[in-house]
């Protein structure tokens, strides 16, 4: 993941860190024999549902980073403390740590439905990759999954 | 290794002993080259890596980054990757360099303007193409000579730059005759008037060697010519 506060040139690129984690993730899931080879067809993949929809992923974890970083939410409250220096200090504090905490929440909200879609973008590949490659290993995790059922029962 | 069917800790992840090094080369990698779009590069990167080519890498990290606006957005080290993924055989194809110059996320649009600028065919020396590309990088002929030995030198970075005669003598006469108006013997006396030179120097000649030698760096060198004759 990149630091903003590093070398201005050494940078890793913007989105590289989604781009590695996805990659690595997908490398676990699936263990394949060639790494790379199951890489380059990964990345085809991708380039091929980016080329589809429209939407670039780099771009789109740029942002994604960048609102991790810089947290705009916090902005917006020092503005708002300023306008109330009126008020005594203890009133100032109490407010401002209230403001900032409904922000944290309302920020990490976003980010939530943000992941969820990720989440459902990653399922719909490994989905599709699953289907192409292991037809019968959903069979297999159901009937797990259902003789668990009948020993909780 | 294949998973366990059941996961109830992350210790039950296999991870592939090589799998930590290839993401640390992959991710130098990235660092030093910067491309232009990550993906578009990675997938180039891994189908290389794959097949065991030369990969879509620069050397180091390059600060001047062209801007792809005016220019073609080739850069020096672009050029050099380019250089050492196709220059292995001798001849080169189109849809070689033009899967190649994707991988590095360069404009396809500028490509397809030099390839029509060189006059190539779909077979073509690759050398050639080199030399287009340095002198879309150099304002003049001479410039675009010195950019070339500073590529393909095996001299340190900051050396004298030395490359073979009969390598100079490739590059120097393609980019005359794409010039057009530079007659035949004005080449070859240009040529001939340094060989001398390069017998002292076993046969390798340095961009000291020819930069001040002629007073030709008022011409524009036969790309900036040819594209302001396009326009």
């Amino acid at each position: 993941m990149s630091v903003p506060f590093s070398n201005t040139h050494l940078r890793v690129p913007q989105g590289f860190g989604t781009l590695l984690e996805g990659l690595a993730r997908e490398v676990l899931r699936d263990q394949p024999e060639d790494i790379p080879k199951y890489a380059a067809q990964y990345f085809e993949t991708l380039l091929k549902q980016r080329e589809d929809s429209g939407v670039d992923p780099v771009e789109w974890a740029a942002k994604l980073e960048d609102r991790f970083y810089n947290n705009h939410a916090f902005k917006t409250t020092q503005s708002q403390t300023e306008d109330e220096l009126s008020h005594s200090e203890e009133d100032l504090n109490v407010s401002a740590t209230q403001r900032n905490n409904s922000e944290e929440v309302n920020f990490t909200e976003s980010t939530d439905e943000e992941e969820k879609h990720i989440m459902s973008l990653e399922r719909r590949l490994s989905e599709e990759e699953s289907f192409n490659r292991f037809p019968g290993a959903d069979l297999l995790s159901d009937d797990l999954s259902e003789t668990e059922e009948e020993r909780d029962q | 290794m294949p998973l366990p069917d059941t996961m109830y800790c992350s210790q039950q992840i296999n991870i592939p002993p090589e799998l930590p090094d290839i993401l640390k080369t992959f991710t130098k990698a990235a660092i030093r080259t910067q491309p232009k779009d990550l993906w578009l590069w990675s997938a180039a990167y891994f189908s290389a890596l794959s097949k065991g080519e030369c990969l879509p890498v620069k050397d180091r990290l390059e600060m001047n980054v062209a801007t792809q606006k005016t220019d073609t957005g080739l850069t020096p080290g672009l050029l050099k990757t380019l250089h050492k993924q196709l220059s292995c055989g001798q001849t080169c194809s189109k849809e070689e360099l033009r899967k190649k110059w994707k991988g590095l996320c360069l404009p396809m649009d500028k490509l397809e303007m030099m390839l029509e600028l060189g006059r190539f065919t779909s077979e073509f020396n690759w050398i050639e193409f080199f030399a287009l590309g340095c002198s879309s990088l150099g304002g003049t002929l001479m410039s675009s000579l010195k950019i070339a030995c500073e590529i393909l030198t095996e001299d340190e970075e900051g050396g004298a730059a030395r490359i073979p005669f009969s390598t100079f003598v490739k590059l120097y006469t393609f980019l005359a005759h794409l010039d057009g108006d530079m007659p035949q013997d004005h080449i070859d006396n240009f040529l001939s008037s340094l060989q001398p030179l390069v017998e002292l120097q076993h046969g390798m000649i340095k961009p000291l060697d020819f930069i001040y030698r002629e007073d030709m760096d008022s011409t524009p060198s036969s790309f900036s010519k040819a594209t302001s004759r396009a326009e």
